[in-house]
């Protein structure tokens, strides 16, 4: 070979080297998860996209601690913010007085979390067509996604007021998305849950126990439109109330005390349910959704808390003196409240007190100590995750929905549109599971009877602060709190979020 | 792809052995010391053939029998050696100045530094082996000017923080590529035993990163391992022993002043003092002298084998180093071994061969560090000095196992202490550390196999195929304990983890070399670069071993079937590269180098799969110009610029898609049955595509007086445009926000390295003295509001740091303040003023904004991380037969954020500063009252924590003694040094914490450098 051929060669090889396409050789999938471009196909896959709706749903710690009931009933005349000290939360505190600003306060974590509900639902919606399943499985899980849908923006809309009412995914383009007005919102919410109630199953299997029922979509119906306040429209609660109550598949537990015990989970109680569990078994701090645990447990509990019942926890939401004295003499007090108000201080800054008047306990003061803490869903001993980090893995099932609150709607929507004899009913099936005498008041005092009995049936499960902004008494019961009307009807608007929006989203008045 | 590889082949095959000329070959050494001597250029007398030496001083050329061979090399005397049918021809080249140009190695190919154009740093391996170094990037500590190397910690084993002119980017790697023999590894070099290196490159600017494309835009480290020399075999020792510890200890309260002081913050919080009688404590625990480990030792043991002939050349080395670490004895330590093979043949004439073969194993315990969830050292700091180690009374002891059964105990059965003061985290760090077991390995294999080819007259032909094959993992075991109430464990567990990762990296370059008239000198490269690395890592975890021993450590001894937990994941990624380099050199005076490089990267979005980047250099030697020839003062004087563009693509994979996660579950059933949910993780951005570094570089080079004193200057400007940012998009979008180009951030600075060299009589002193000035800024974030929030503290997230355009790369971030309130008249004018409820002895916040309130829109900039000037400098003396050296290194301009106090802890203990609390009026504007109830958030993110991090560190001073070489013949020792130094002996800083040397300048309870003494040998046969 000569050297021209040899050079003819090499340099033919290097043509050859420079100019081929080796497009194929840099596309690397990744090689332990699907991506989006080749997920969404089968029944299977549209199956974990509608567990991912419901997944937020369990979401207490998204950036920041936001269990909702706790969050509420911080924001109530019922609990304190608590913690360590005043700078353990400071949006809780922010909360608890009052004192919010756009740039302080629990907002832009609720936002973000139920905002993450919103977009896994309209992606379930946008993908459902493509993939291949079947039609019972379209429509079924389609009602319990618009169901999911509609509770998420109804928590939204009561926080909020003014919200981007998104319905799909959103382009790059569409990111600066207006507010729509409360009304507009609230039709959205109606027609959602209106279009899943009939494809809805009244029960469901023990194996599917946490799933959507036509009696929860009903209930949260009417829970929503008894928040819009309008007298004119009680009869329509009390027509989805009766439907709930007619259907036979739910009633009272007869002893109070199990109901937030670990057999009382979604037992025939139960309209809608939370559920969290231990399985997760997780570790991860940094990302608390990914567990599925109860972290409103831990935060409610007595800090270093010393004896045979209890674990420790972090000292959030104390209740109010007021609660713990206007409860005293209701036989649901013990189930609500943990009373170690007797506690004296030891040279360790340590509270040693008497629990239920006869354990030992020993416990460190927080923040807005009153010697009361909440006892529903309080960590227990028993509740322990065996693996993973305890902490964050609490199965307390959190009950959204219980049937004695679907027959206090039924009997307040009666008692509004004048019909006391059918109010007293309910009101006082309530009454006389826990062996109280039944209610003979008529008119508004039946109204402030029922309100008083949501108050107490209902200790910190997240609703009294909500009945106290529905029906206008915020300000009275809730002004020593700083609590204005025309501005603490909503949280301010994350501050990040009308920046991120460049301003398109306005501040909620008053902020 | 596959012809790709074909044809490459065919090309090296089909050219091999078809030669024209006589070769001559030879090796170019020193007169004065014999050593090889690089980039000698050597050209054919009347003709324009010419080449220049390698590494290893060694040269081959094709001829004719009568011709003649110049050698000439800048500060040399130039020779002229007749052929006459000679085939080896060596030389040895006196000096003809004071100084040697050295060669450096660029990327792809040597060049001699007075044609460079760039900037680079070099380090030899003289340099390297002034110092014990722990780790190879030690060696550029304040030798390099523009290169800020930071300790992470000082754990054995612990990472350094290496940055090339500044930081460049938020989101990708900001660690420099580093290329070992030509092979760029990936993983760190914490695998190569610093006695096996011959010299370290750095790629400053970035014409000179350029041909490394989209891997160099934090420029690029060269490391060169050492080979044999042509002559008989020598066998070699080095080793040093030492003994470390650390120098400095903090003052914290005892017990009494700690019962004091939490009696009057417990008063000043409104409840009742909680110790009745302080002065009953005594001085309590020592926490500090319970974790530091004391005299822990180091030491580094290397032997040396190399030698060869004209044809083959070779090295074998082994070595092993192993330190403990001076915190948590047992606990904290490093352990490595490494072999290499390097070898290189020339098989004939025109062709050779060559491979740089290393492999290491290292094993290491850790314990964590700077962290405030409960590092030992944090813990020592903020622990109670009431709480005894250990409980010794037998009736308490037997107590406190009664109340806590699972409480830890020592080898005698007796519990740790456990406090009823301060909780969370903070444990009792010596009952932690007894239940502590885990341990991590790394086995690593880097090697390359190479072939040179010259298929005509001044074309070479080059092709290098480098492997870095890795195994590493860890596995770690818990026993069954309480620590205290937020910190126990009821069950045994263990975990165990492996990983290995292969990459593979095979570079073809076709080099053309060639000398017109003298005058005109071309050298043109052209190559091409195919990379991938793969790996996957697999792990689990398990409870239930019966009986817990920490060295049966494996899954089968573990009962627990349902606590089994496996995970596993795997990654793939690859690189396709052309470039091509084109230098000119007119008669060594002006110089011209222009690079291009094409990279296309699977970790990009398809629509910017590949990008180019280009740049351009040039250098004015006018100490060759006749009107500077002849100059008795300026014997060399360069001026040079340089513009390039540099990629970035240290980022995850598969950034710019939408991964699909499995970890949306939720529950269902009475059984409470965990349900796989899927959702994206995050919105996916198919246009993802580099960051870019824009660099400009303008720098001279000048010798002086006989090149006695050289000096380097670099004024550079350094842009990264493109910036992957995670553009905040609104929450209202429901997904986390993709990686986007967004961003800009601007490094300017100078370099500069001045050099001394003299010989006075009988001494000879050689000093560097290396500074480097940079001023860092965010130009860009792309997000509505300017900022994004960096560090945060403590369990409420209170953040520290932030990242916002306008201002230095994390700044610190929080209140001003202006003193302590006096009295209640100042109290009252500062609530009624702010709207605030403070008491006198609360702090004094500043209204930075004017709004008539304290509130978060007050905080603002107080402290900058990044220093401005760092420095280096080395001294060496050489009388007789004794050598001293002295290494100091300092940085001044930045600030240290102190958070190692854990303020939401009301019972953590203090140092003793706050001694100087305020009291009462007049007694400190400095530091607050103490208080349990602290209303006015004392604590608060505030310019009290931030304190100057200037310091100046003599890092090594090192005093050694070679016997006379007569006095060692009788023993074949050819040489024998022994040598004593001291390392980080003495560190002058206002900072009064553990350490100022810490990464990122916030201190968690930094992990400090030890202060070491040791002694060592090196001995040559």
């Amino acid at each position: 070979m000569k050297i021209q051929n040899i050079l003819k060669v090499a340099l033919f090889s290097l043509v050859i080297l420079f100019s081929t396409s080796c497009s194929d050789y840099l596309d690397m999938k990744p090689l332990n998860t699907r991506v989006e471009e080749n997920f969404y196909q089968n029944q299977q896959d549209m199956y974990d996209a509608m567990v991912a709706v419901y997944d937020v749903l369990q979401w207490g710690g998204y950036q920041g601690y936001i269990p909702e009931e706790t969050l509420a009933n911080v924001a109530s005349d019922d609990a304190y913010a608590g913690g360590a000290n005043a700078g353990d939360q400071p949006a809780w505190v922010a909360l608890d007085n009052f004192s919010l600003t756009p740039t302080l306060g629990p907002q832009a974590s609720i936002w973000g979390r139920y905002y993450s509900g919103i977009y896994r639902a309209n992606l379930f919606m946008e993908k459902l067509p493509g993939a291949t399943v079947s039609d019972d499985f379209a429509k079924r899980s389609t009602a319990e996604v618009k169901f999911l849908r509609a509770f998420y923006y109804f928590q939204l809309e009561r926080w909020f007021g003014n919200l981007p009412l998104i319905l799909k995914t959103l382009k790059p383009s569409e990111y600066d998305y207006p507010q729509s007005a409360p009304a507009d919102i609230y039709a959205q919410i109606e027609k959602d849950l209106t279009e899943a109630i009939p494809d809805l199953p009244l029960t469901v299997s023990d194996s599917e126990k946490g799933r959507i029922t036509k009696g929860a979509a009903e209930s949260l119906l009417a829970r929503v439109i008894l928040f819009e306040n309008d007298d004119a429209r009680m009869g329509e609660v009390a027509n989805l109330i009766d439907d709930v109550v007619n259907s036979g598949v739910y009633d009272l537990v007869p002893d109070y005390g199990q109901i937030f015990t670990n057999a009382g989970r979604n037992n025939i109680e139960s309209v809608f349910e939370i559920q969290h569990s231990y399985n997760s078994k997780w570790g991860d701090w940094g990302w608390l959704p990914g567990g599925e645990g109860n972290i409103a447990t831990v935060m409610i509990g007595m800090r270093d808390y010393n004896g045979p019942t209890f674990q420790a926890g972090w000292g959030f939401s104390p209740v109010t003196e007021k609660l713990a004295n206007d409860m005293k003499g209701d036989p649901r007090f013990q189930y609500s409240i943990i009373d170690v108000s007797d506690g004296t201080m030891d040279e360790t800054g340590m509270m040693n007190a008497t629990l239920d008047g006869g354990e030992q306990i020993k416990y460190k003061p927080g923040y807005q100590n009153t010697g009361y803490f909440v006892r529903k869903n309080a960590p227990l001993k028993e509740n322990v995750a065996p693996d993973g980090e305890p902490m964050i893995n609490y199965p307390n099932n959190v009950r959204v929905i219980r049937y004695s609150d679907v027959l206090l709607m039924g009997a307040e929507a009666y008692a509004r549109s004048g019909n006391d004899g059918k109010a007293q009913t309910y009101l006082n099936e309530v009454r006389d599971r826990v062996g109280l005498p039944a209610v003979t008041a008529t008119g508004t005092d039946l109204v402030q009877a029922i309100w008083k009995e949501r108050r107490f049936e209902l200790a910190f499960e997240g609703q009294r602060y909500w009945d106290l902004v529905r029906t206008g008494r915020a300000s009275s019961v809730l002004g020593d709190r700083n609590w204005q009307s025309g501005r603490n009807e909503y949280l301010p608007i994350p501050q990040s979020e009308i920046d991120n929006t460049n301003r398109t989203l306005e501040q909620n008045p008053g902020y | 792809m596959k012809k790709v590889f074909i044809l490459t082949f065919l090309v090296l095959v089909a050219t091999l052995g078809f030669a024209q000329e006589r070769n001559v070959q030879g090796t170019v050494t020193s007169a004065e010391d014999g050593s090889p001597i690089p980039g000698v250029s050597i050209s054919v007398k009347g003709t324009t053939t010419g080449t220049i030496t390698d590494v290893n001083g060694n040269y081959l050329i094709k001829v004719g029998d009568n011709a003649t061979l110049v050698f000439s090399f800048i500060g040399l005397k130039t020779q002229e050696v007749p052929v006459q049918g000679q085939s080896q021809i060596n030389v040895s080249m006196q000096s003809e100045t004071m100084g040697v140009d050295e060669v450096v190695v660029v990327g792809y190919g040597t060049q001699k530094k007075s044609v460079v154009t760039g900037s680079i740093a070099k380090v030899n391996s003289s340099d390297i082996n002034k110092t014990a170094n722990l780790r190879t990037e030690q060696a550029l500590q304040g030798r390099t000017a523009g290169v800020t190397i930071t300790s992470n910690s000082g754990q054995p084993g612990a990472g350094l923080d290496v940055k090339v002119r500044g930081t460049s980017s938020i989101n990708s790697g900001t660690q420099p590529l580093y290329v070992v023999d030509g092979v760029p590894v990936d993983g760190g070099i914490d695998y190569l035993n610093p006695g096996d290196i011959a010299s370290i490159e750095v790629l400053k600017d970035a014409a000179s990163a350029a041909i490394y494309g989209s891997r160099g835009a934090n420029g690029v480290v060269l490391i060169t391992t050492k080979n044999g020399k042509a002559g008989k075999m020598t066998v070699s020792y080095d080793g040093y022993y030492g003994i470390q510890n650390p120098w400095k200890k903090l003052s914290v309260l005892d017990a009494t002043q700690y019962a004091v002081i939490m009696n009057e913050a417990s008063v000043n919080g409104g409840g009742q003092p909680i110790f009745s009688d302080p002065y009953s404590y005594g001085k309590g625990t020592d926490w500090q002298d319970e974790v530091f480990n004391y005299d822990a030792p180091i030491q580094n043991h290397q032997v040396t084998i190399s030698g060869g002939n004209e044809k083959s050349k070779y090295l074998t080395s082994i070595s092993y180093f192993n330190q403990q670490g001076i915190v948590a004895k047992g606990h904290s330590n490093y352990e490595r071994m490494t072999l290499r093979f390097n070898a290189d043949h020339n098989v004939s004439k025109i062709f050779k061969f060559g491979h740089n073969f290393g492999y290491s194993r290292s094993k290491s315990e850790g314990v964590d560090e700077n962290t405030e969830w409960g590092s030992p050292l944090g813990r020592a700091l903020n622990m109670d000095p009431i709480t005894p180690v250990v409980v010794t009374d037998s009736t308490a002891a037997a107590a406190l196992l009664s109340n806590y059964p699972n409480a830890v105990t020592n080898a005698k059965g007796q519990p740790y202490g456990i406090s009823p003061y301060v909780t969370s985290e903070i444990v009792n760090p010596v009952a932690a550390l007894a239940i502590l077991h885990h341990k991590y390995y790394t086995d690593k294999f880097v090697g390359n196999l190479y072939a040179e080819l010259t298929i005509l007259k001044n074309i070479k032909l080059r092709s290098t195929f480098g492997a870095d094959i890795a195994f590493w993992g860890n596995d770690g075991s818990s026993p069954v304990h309480y620590l205290n109430a937020t910190n126990y464990q009821d069950y045994n567990s263990m975990t165990r983890e492996t990983s290995k990762a292969l990459n593979f990296n095979w570079e073809n370059t076709i080099t053309y070399h060639n000398l017109w008239n003298d005058t005109h000198d071309f050298t043109f490269l052209l190559g091409n670069t195919i990379y991938k690395a793969e790996g996957n890592t697999m792990g689990g975890s398990k409870q239930g071993m019966p009986f817990y021993d920490p060295s049966m450590n494996y899954f089968d001894y573990a009962q627990n079937e349902e606590s089994e937990n496996l995970y596993g994941y795997a990654w793939h990624s690859s690189l396709l590269s052309y470039f091509g380099r084109m230098n000119y050199s007119y008669k060594d005076k002006y110089l011209f180098t222009g690079t291009v490089r094409m990279d296309g990267s699977s970790k990009f979005g398809p629509n910017n799969r590949y990008a180019i980047f280009p740049s351009f250099s040039a250098g004015w030697v006018l100490s060759q110009e006749d009107f500077m020839a002849g100059s008795s003062v300026v014997n060399f004087l360069k001026i040079r610029a340089s513009w390039g563009q540099n990629g970035n693509q240290q980022i995850d994979d598969y950034a710019y898609t939408s991964l699909i996660g499995s970890g949306s579950r939720y529950t269902f059933g009475v059984d409470q049955t965990l349900t796989p949910g899927a959702s994206p993780t995050k919105i996916s951005n198919p246009d993802l595509k580099w960051e870019t570094v824009e660099q400009t570089d303008i720098g001279m080079d000048i010798g002086l007086l006989k090149n006695k004193f050289r000096f380097a200057l670099d004024y550079y400007h350094k842009l990264t445009r493109d910036m992957l940012v995670t553009a905040p998009i609104p929450a209202l979008v429901g997904n986390a926000a993709p990686l986007t180009n967004l961003g800009d951030m601007l490094n300017t600075g100078f370099d500069g390295e001045f050099s001394y060299k003299a010989k006075i009589g009988e001494v000879s002193l050689d000093t560097r003295l290396t500074v480097s000035y940079l001023k860092n800024e965010v130009q860009k974030i792309g997000n509505e509001s300017g900022y994004i929030t960096g560090a945060t503290w403590g369990p409420e997230g209170m953040q520290i740091t932030r990242i916002e355009e306008g201002k230095p790369m994390n700044y610190f971030y929080g209140y001003k303040t202006n003193g302590i309130l006096q009295n209640q008249a100042e109290a009252d004018a500062y609530n009624s003023t702010y709207g605030q409820s403070a008491v006198p002895g609360d702090v004094r916040f500043v209204d930075v904004n004017n709004d008539g309130t304290i509130s978060d829109l007050d905080r603002t900039m107080i402290g900058d991380p990044t220093p401005s000037w760092t420095y280096g400098l080395n001294v060496g003396l050489n009388y007789r037969q004794w050598d001293f050296n002295l290494f100091l290194q300092g940085v001044t301009g930045n600030d240290i954020y102190d958070a190692s106090h854990r303020y939401d802890l009301a019972n953590a203990n203090y140092t003793t500063e706050v001694l100087d609390r305020w009291t009462g009026e007049g007694t400190s504007t400095t530091h607050a009252r103490v208080t349990l109830n602290d209303t006015n958030r004392n604590y608060r993110s505030s310019d009290l924590y931030v304190h100057s991090g200037n310091y100046v560190r003599i890092k090594n001073l090192q005093i050694g003694y070679s016997l006379p070489k007569g006095a060692t013949n009788w023993l074949h020792i050819s040489r024998l040094r022994i040598y004593g130094s001291a390392q980080n002996l003495y560190t002058i800083t206002g900072y009064k914490g553990f350490d100022p040397e810490i990464n990122g300048g916030i201190d968690r309870g930094i992990y400090p450098q030890p202060r070491t003494y040791m002694m060592g040998v090196n001995l040559t046969f």
